[in-house]
């Protein structure tokens, strides 16, 4: 060990493994508490869908799989920018590490973008649990009650969906918001050369594994809201 | 009580991705590797919604998901070169949200037929 | 900080650091507001615990007052909005506020760095930060219920919760936010009792005290999630009124009920593995024995939490849950009961031909294992499917979680404080009216609950403000014993705050005990100990011809030192 990694140790530690060993136990462990409160939230969503299979199944087949595919590939792609960055880190390679950290911001917001822009979809198509559900939206004739009351769906069963996709959705987005203010802390850092300590890459490495985990939720989400419903046809509009 | 100094020796092996006793850290090809195995788990993953297969396309859905989550925490989490108490942790998390799906579900399903 | 340069040297016995003058500790390293308020050192957090969560004990306990107060006459002497809001408050304050963080929060942070022999816990500004969450939370919550009130019961169930005109949404975001002080506080005990274990301090090295924090701390870190998903829901329904509960509209109010007793009930072992812990060291220093099986304590902390998980539907027997389900959860309730008594057991079996003193620590881990050992054993009528349908919504219930977590939890917290304080305070409080305050205690208790029992099994359904006037006596009673109860817990504020300016120095081990904060100077340094430490012995050695001997007589009644209590040089 250099003389340069104790004035990184904290007073508390003995050692940088220890310190280093004890930042990644601590973040898997908080990764577990997220587990378990998405893990909440899908298991209600999963009760209500034995409960409503198709209402939940009709419902599912309104969203948009391009911008989730999409997004998909955005989220992934910026999974693997992010452990570019940690090797960059752990290497000393302070402009590499700064550009694939940018580059992951970059993806992240991307995501939001496409993201709003479905939102934005939902709202037009008057997706929404409510009064909104009752009414009629501009260019079409019917509510989207009656549309899918004439699919023979109970209406409310189907806003309950909606509300989940919504719940769960922003949950996510929620998370991600996080994870990009995580990441772009870590990008003012690593302009003040506080990645200077090789040592100090663990931080980088932790941060990952937050946002790896974001990364599988949002596989997890796709899996049961996006693709549960059957669907006739690719639909090629955002 | 013996008074000396001696660095923690826990026993438990703190190894990151990085420790100069492992493996060398992986390569960025083996990195883009797995991930166009992702990528194509994405496709995958689309098109069962449209393979028409009703109520059941759930199973396949879980199962690819399970398959990208699965790449993702051991190549990219690096999970493949953590400690045991890592990967008793990842267990612990699985094994809970095991009891959270199974105990509460059975409410679920026995519901209609059992009636209390 | 250049002093714990110190530290670092490697081999052989360090030196006291320098400049380390024997007065020094972590109570006079700072007196200004910034050196408590922005402190990271766990024992000034322990404190800020103890101060916060004293407070919040007391509005708790003014919410009881009023509940038996109200109970005094058939008829109410509240009207019935205002009991609703009363047990509520009641049961939010105190599961919430008080028995979640309190030993977690005060003995957990100042005892688990020093009994491993860390320097701090692995996350000291974490740590900070649980207190400051923990102030939000029980800030919103308390505005929430003391500004118009909240009349759902603690338990929050919709449809009524999610139609409520009370301020249900501000309870729920104190809770979520109290609750991620809870997950920090576990997350940050674990990776401690992980990785920040002095030398040769092995698993089974660790005091009990600890494995039960362990324990603990993975239901804090396992249960508290779901708990948080499940209050945002209940906003999310409050909002926006689109039946995720409510079966008007096809929701299932179970659902809440499945996933809020899923950490509800594990929460309850969140409660009482602490207080598990405390007893365990207050039983084995005053009867100056081993503790009769420690593996086996320590596993069955571990089995408690892992079990807890398992057994949430016994609160839902006779909401509707499935036959099926309602037979599973209550087999499983069984089970559960067994590593309790696995403790109950091991901890008798330590008292057998022990040299047993009756300190005041003793008297309330005595009172313990009683009254928990009563609430424990009527947990198995509640449990039985065929006596729950009769019991369920009685006063049966409210007996047997108050004998768990008053005649148990509160019992257990009174007698860690009393037996730490000299530890955190280096000061000593009066033997004598510690002893009279756990008397009373114990026995205003009994009268207060086990009246509570008949009245239960008679039949007298609870939360309500109300009742039959053939129930007027055993009420008169248990509202009587509640006020000598509430005497009792008048005496230890009393006699506590005293001893912070009247009381004697303690010395560094006034009881005698094994363990490493006995080691230390009393109160520790800001660093807890003057010297590193590697662990060589199994904890509870006093058996042992060199086992540490008390400074402080049992015998004289005044409770004077017999002898001049000294320094323990290490």
């Amino acid at each position: 060990m250099s003389t340069d990694s104790t004035s990184v140790l904290a007073h508390h530690y003995d050692t940088m493994e220890q310190q280093q060993g004890s930042a990644r136990l601590g973040m898997w462990l908080f990764l577990v508490t997220e587990v378990l409160f998405f893990g909440g939230i899908f298991v209600a969503y999963t009760a209500y869908r034995i409960w409503y299979p198709e209402a939940f199944l009709a419902a599912s087949a309104k969203l948009n799989v391009l911008i989730a595919g999409i997004n998909s590939l955005l989220l992934l792609t910026s999974s693997l920018t992010i452990t570019f960055a940690i090797h960059a880190s752990h290497e000393g390679k302070q402009a590499d590490l700064r550009r694939w950290l940018l580059v992951t911001i970059a993806l992240a917001i991307a995501f939001l973008g496409f993201k709003s822009r479905e939102y934005y979809n939902d709202y037009r198509e008057h997706l929404i649990p409510g009064k909104m559900f009752y009414s009629v939206p501009e260019g079409e004739k019917h509510t989207p009650a009656q549309e899918f009351e004439e699919k023979g769906v109970n209406p409310h069963h189907v806003q309950l969906f909606f509300m989940f996709y919504y719940c769960m959705t922003g949950l996510h987005v929620l998370h991600m918001i996080v994870g990009i203010g995580l990441i772009a802390w870590l990008y003012i850092l690593a302009k003040r050369n506080y990645f200077h300590h090789p040592d100090r890459y663990v931080y980088v490495e932790v941060t990952s594994l937050y946002w790896h985990f974001v990364d599988m939720m949002w596989f997890f989400l796709v899996a049961l809201l996006y693709v549960a419903g059957s669907r006739q046809h690719f639909e090629w509009h955002l | 009580m013996l008074l000396a100094h001696g660095s923690i020796s826990n026993g438990i092996c703190k190894r990151g991705i990085m420790n100069e006793h492992s493996n060398a850290a992986p390569s960025k090809a083996s990195y883009l590797l797995i991930y166009l195995v992702i990528a194509s788990l994405i496709f995958l993953a689309i098109s069962v919604s449209f393979m028409g297969l009703g109520q059941s396309a759930v199973f396949l859905n879980l199962l690819i998901a399970g398959t990208q989550a699965s790449l993702l925490v051991y190549f990219f989490m690096h999970l493949k070169t953590a400690d045991k108490l890592t990967w008793l942790i990842v267990g612990a998390g699985l094994f809970w949200i095991f009891i959270l799906f199974v105990l509460l579900l059975t409410d679920y399903v026995t519901r209609q037929i059992a009636a209390y | 900080m250049s002093t714990m340069s110190a530290l670092h040297t490697h081999g052989g016995h360090a030196a006291p650091l320098a400049g380390a003058a024997p007065s020094d500790n972590y109570l006079t390293d700072g007196y200004t507001w910034k050196s408590w308020l922005l402190t990271v050192d766990h024992k000034r957090i322990g404190l800020l615990y103890l101060v916060s969560v004293t407070a919040f004990f007391m509005i708790g306990m003014a919410a009881a007052g009023l509940i038996r107060y109200n109970l005094v006459t058939p008829s109410g002497m509240l009207t019935p909005d205002q009991y609703n809001k009363v047990f509520t408050a009641h049961g939010i304050v105190m599961v919430f506020l008080f028995l979640v963080p309190v030993v977690p929060g005060v003995l957990g942070n100042f005892l688990i760095p020093i009994t491993i022999g860390a320097r701090d816990l692995a996350f000291p500004r974490l740590n900070l930060l649980s207190w400051y969450l923990y102030m939000a939370g029980a800030f919103c919550a308390c505005w929430a219920l003391l500004s118009g009130g909240v009349d759902t019961g603690w338990t929050l169930y919709p449809p009524y919760s999610t139609r409520s005109q009370t301020n249900v949404a501000p309870v729920a975001i104190g809770i979520f936010i109290a609750g991620f002080s809870s997950i920090l506080t576990g997350l940050n005990i674990v990776v401690t009792v992980h990785r920040m274990r002095a030398p040769g301090m092995t698993w089974f090295r660790l005091p009990l005290f600890v494995w039960a924090m362990y324990a603990t701390s993975l239901i804090m870190l396992l249960a508290t999630p779901v708990l948080a998903v499940t209050v945002v829901l209940l906003a999310v329904e409050r909002i926006a009124q689109v039946g995720i509960f409510d079966p008007a509209l096809g929701g299932d109010p179970l659902l809440f009920q499945h996933m809020f007793w899923f950490y509800s009930h594990p929460a309850v072992y969140i409660m009482i593995l602490p207080g598990m812990g405390i007893i365990s060291e207050v039983i084995t220093c005053f009867s100056r024995k081993n503790i009769f099986g420690y593996k086996a304590i320590a596993w069955s902390s571990v089995g408690i939490a892992v079990v807890g998980f398992l057994v949430w539907g016994h609160h839902m027997f006779v909401a509707g849950q499935g036959y099926y389900s309602a037979l599973v959860f209550s087999l499983l309730s069984m089970f559960v009961a067994v590593p309790s008594a696995i403790k109950v057991f091991n901890w008798t079996a330590t008292l057998y031909k022990g040299s047993i003193s009756f300190q005041a620590p003793m008297l309330y881990a005595l009172g313990f294992i009683a009254l928990f050992t009563i609430g424990g054993v009527t947990g198995l009528f509640l449990s039985t499917l065929g006596t729950d349908r009769h019991l369920h919504d009685t006063y049966f219930v409210i007996a047997h979680f108050h004998f768990t977590m008053v005649g148990g939890m509160v019992m257990a917290y009174f007698a860690g404080i009393h037996f730490w304080w000299p530890k955190i305070t280096g000061k000593m409080y009066s033997d004598f009216w510690s002893r009279i305050a756990a008397i009373l205690m114990c026995v205003g208790f009994f009268m207060t609950f086990i009246p509570q029992f008949v009245l239960g099994y008679l039949g007298m359904p609870r939360r309500y403000h109300a009742y039959p006037p053939e129930f007027a006596v055993l009420n008169v009673l248990s509202s009587a014993g509640s006020t000598v109860l509430g005497l009792g817990y008048l005496f230890p504020f009393t006699y506590l705050i005293h001893s912070l300016f009247y009381g004697k120095p303690a010395g560094d081990n006034p009881w005698g005990a094994t363990g490493l904060e006995w080691r230390t100077t009393s109160p520790p340094p800001t660093q807890n100990f003057h010297h590193t430490l590697v662990s060589t012995e199994m904890p509870y050695e006093y058996s042992l011809p060199n086992a540490p001997k008390p400074t402080f007589s049992y015998a004289t009644a005044s409770g004077e030192p017999v002898k001049e209590e000294k320094a323990n040089v290490h």
